[in-house]
């Protein structure tokens, strides 16, 4: 069975807590992801995503708000060893859209990768040869 | 702001007899996350997306064998071209969605029996287009 390790992005985009919601969205059109990294001088880290952007704006809340206001403090991570299986089960059981991917992820230290549900199509497609 | 200022013309659309083998040839030759459903008449049905993909592959279904109809998310939840981007936002925030259909109506053939009205699809809106519209300043 395939390892996470095998289909994961090695980029993951940071940002600092203090940029403003449009230059995260900035940010993610100029690096064509979806989601952000979000990193403090604390070491308190989150995550910034499309759907937290959709979500904030349904709540009427402007463009310039922080991001340290909004952005999500749950992050999920997964190890480069489990299996795509695993992760996909993973996205699926927490309802997000992709894991960070880290050996160690007691403290804010930068993940090594993303495993996205896109990737983890690309694993199923080669898995079934569907090129 | 409505919603055809910003919404991607043009859908890919599959009917519910496809197979997943060819809707994931189709998303990737396209690098799409998702595909409308639409019946015989192009009346639309629903979406199928790499999510639906996902749960049927972690629930241990034969993927090699499935088709769209298996996995699809049947859905009424549209746009219009002439709504409010504001309002196109609350539906997929409130729904969880990441994509959501523009349609317009057209009067159905003599043929669809069924109907009366045909929602067809013109366009989509996803969420990266929301994010295109943030990050250049066309929504504030």
């Amino acid at each position: 069975m395939s390892k996470v390790r095998g289909y994961m992005s090695s980029v993951v985009i940071t940002v600092d807590e203090d940029a403003t919601v449009k230059q995260a969205c900035q940010t993610m059109n100029e690096e064509g992801v979806s989601g952000l990294f979000v990193t403090s001088e604390s070491s308190e880290t989150g995550v910034f995503t499309d759907t937290d952007l959709l979500l904030l704006l349904s709540r009427g809340k402007p463009t310039d708000t922080k991001l340290k206001e909004v952005m999500s403090r749950d992050i999920f991570y997964v190890s480069p060893e489990a299996s795509i299986k695993e992760a996909a089960e993973f996205i699926k059981a927490n309802g997000v859209s992709r894991l960070f991917v880290s050996n160690n992820n007691s403290s804010g230290e930068k993940p090594e990768g993303i495993i996205s549900v896109t990737d983890i199509i690309r694993a199923l497609r080669d898995r079934l040869n569907f090129k | 702001m409505k919603v055809t200022d910003i919404m991607t013309k043009g859908v890919y659309t599959v009917e519910e007899g496809t197979s997943l083998a060819e809707v994931l040839k189709i998303m990737a030759r396209h690098q799409i996350s998702g595909l409308g459903v639409v019946d015989e008449f192009g009346d639309i049905q629903g979406v199928v997306s790499d999510s639906d993909i996902i749960d049927a592959f972690t629930t241990g279904k034969d993927i090699k064998n499935l088709s769209v109809r298996d996995i699809m998310m049947p859905f009424s939840i549209v746009t219009y071209p002439d709504e409010e981007i504001s309002e196109a936002i609350r539906k997929m925030a409130e729904n969880m969605i990441h994509r959501i259909f523009v349609v317009k109506e057209k009067k159905a053939e003599p043929r669809t029996l069924s109907k009366d009205i045909v929602l067809y699809p013109v366009g989509i809106i996803s969420s990266s287009d929301i994010v295109r519209a943030v990050g250049g300043g066309i929504i504030e």
